[in-house]
């Protein structure tokens, strides 16, 4: 089972690493959101670091909830995924190589992009390593739902903006607690509570989700 | 169980044909009564005046909204694990009311908080988690429909709702997590209703009325999915 995983992750790392434009656009849709922020709102630095935070993890929330609608289509076109549903491997072992191949291709690199954005937004430099704390559990929660929208939206029409509905009032969690993390260091309060808070919705995510994206593979499969 | 005997479809559309007009004379009367009561047979609130009165339209939208969502929910089950064939046609029929009602709560209480918090809307944990609740029936929707063959969306729609079903505790326990501007629970609680029963009855009588429309509006949607798809079949034999 480790076998297969750790061939299904290189696999997916593989496919994506062709389509890699895809995570340029979509690192570029996260520096834009960014950017739109202090032409809206105006140039002064203060107001700009005190809605940094906010800005930040709206920008990366919206630029990673519309990049799943085609995470499982090629593999369902083509009948990969019925070989695997035939197969002895089990389909959980498959999505979490398909989540884990797109934290790393596509998380990762937003993760490396957010101390420029902070730099951008004027972040006092303090709260940096607790935002990158959130924010990478904040992208593993949303890559979860991101799992869950993708298999239930397979094959319905506009899917894309179908899973950013489906995934955005779920997300709120995450958002929420993120978000309180980073300001409570502010008011010189602990960020810790709300970490946990972000842990424990995270490892709720992995139980539903994985489980409701494998629902909706095999439903996909058994209705097609 | 009884559920079983009303997977056949004709015979669930006999028993329809038969609640369907007792549905509408009970609505149509506790709705009346409820509606006297709440506009002429009960007093102003000593704090609240004249406003007190939406409550009559909010609280059991609210009870309706939720308790529609756990029916969503249970069907979300019934359909998933025994495939029971109504449960799919009941879900598609639950959804649209039970958004209506969750609008209906969002509106009202609206309506309530300007002139008594001073403002049409407040980031208030109940209020947020309400239109959470809201926005999970509109997911429903859009997913239950989104595909070009509308049975493809049912299992998809179905563990939607089921997944969705972790907001209702959030929405019931809000006002006891976090403590806001939203009053907390003064019919169902420990040591009884905190209500005078001058208000209790009218709003009980409102609750039944709507509640029995719910019903109403549920199962005639049902029947009329259920002719539709016969009527599909017709077509397809001729």
């Amino acid at each position: 089972m480790m076998e297969f995983l750790r061939a299904s992750v290189m696999r997916e790392l593989r496919i994506g690493w062709l389509s890699a434009g895809d995570i340029v656009a979509q690192l570029g849709f996260y520096l834009m959101i960014a950017t739109l922020f202090p032409l809206a709102v105006g140039p002064a630095s203060e107001t700009l670091a005190e809605l940094a935070v906010s800005v930040i993890w709206i920008a990366a929330l919206l630029s990673v909830a519309p990049a799943f609608d085609k995470l499982f289509s090629a593999d369902f076109e083509t009948g990969w995924i019925d070989q695997i549903y035939l197969s002895k491997q089990p389909l959980l072992i498959y999505v979490l190589a398909k989540g884990m191949a797109h934290i790393l291709m596509s998380g990762l690199p937003l993760l490396l992009m957010t101390p420029i954005v902070a730099g951008l937004m004027g972040l006092p430099a303090p709260l940096l390593p607790v935002l990158l704390l959130s924010l990478s559990l904040g992208i593993i929660g949303l890559n979860l739902l991101g799992l869950l929208a993708a298999a239930l939206t397979l094959g319905a029409r506009r899917a894309g903006l179908l899973g950013a509905v489906l995934i955005l009032p779920l997300a709120f969690p995450l958002l929420i607690f993120g978000v309180m993390a980073c300001e409570a260091p502010q008011i010189g309060m602990s960020s810790a509570p709300h970490l946990s808070l972000l842990l424990a919705s995270v490892l709720a995510l992995l139980v539903i989700s994985l489980w409701a994206c494998v629902m909706g593979l095999t439903s996909a499969l058994e209705d097609r | 169980m009884v559920i079983d005997k009303y997977a056949n479809p004709t015979r669930f559309l006999s028993l329809a044909r038969y609640l369907t007009p007792w549905l509408a004379g009970i609505s149509a009367i506790s709705l009346s009564v409820g509606l006297i009561l709440a506009f002429f047979g009960s007093p102003p609130d000593y704090q609240q005046g004249e406003t007190v009165r939406i409550m009559y339209v909010h609280v059991p939208s609210a009870w309706i909204a939720l308790s529609s969502y756990l029916g969503l929910g249970i069907s979300a089950v019934f359909f998933l694990v025994w495939r029971h064939p109504l449960a799919d046609i009941a879900m598609r029929a639950i959804a649209p009311t039970g958004a209506i009602f969750a609008f209906l709560t969002l509106a009202t209480g609206s309506l309530w908080g300007r002139p008594m918090w001073g403002s049409w809307w407040v980031w208030d944990g109940r209020l947020t988690s309400m239109l959470v609740l809201f926005f999970f029936f509109i997911g429903y929707l859009a997913l239950s429909s989104g595909f070009e063959r509308s049975e493809r969306g049912a299992r998809p729609a179905a563990i939607l709702a089921l997944v969705g079903c972790i907001n209702l505790p959030i929405v019931k326990f809000s006002v006891d997590w976090w403590n806001t501007l939203h009053q907390p629970a003064s019919i169902l609680r420990a040591g009884g209703p905190a209500i005078d029963s001058s208000m209790l009855w009218p709003l009980f009588t409102m609750f039944i009325g709507l509640q029995t429309l719910f019903f109403l509006l549920v199962l005639v949607q049902m029947q009329t999915s259920l002719m539709k798809r016969r009527l599909q079949r017709l077509q397809m034999e001729a």
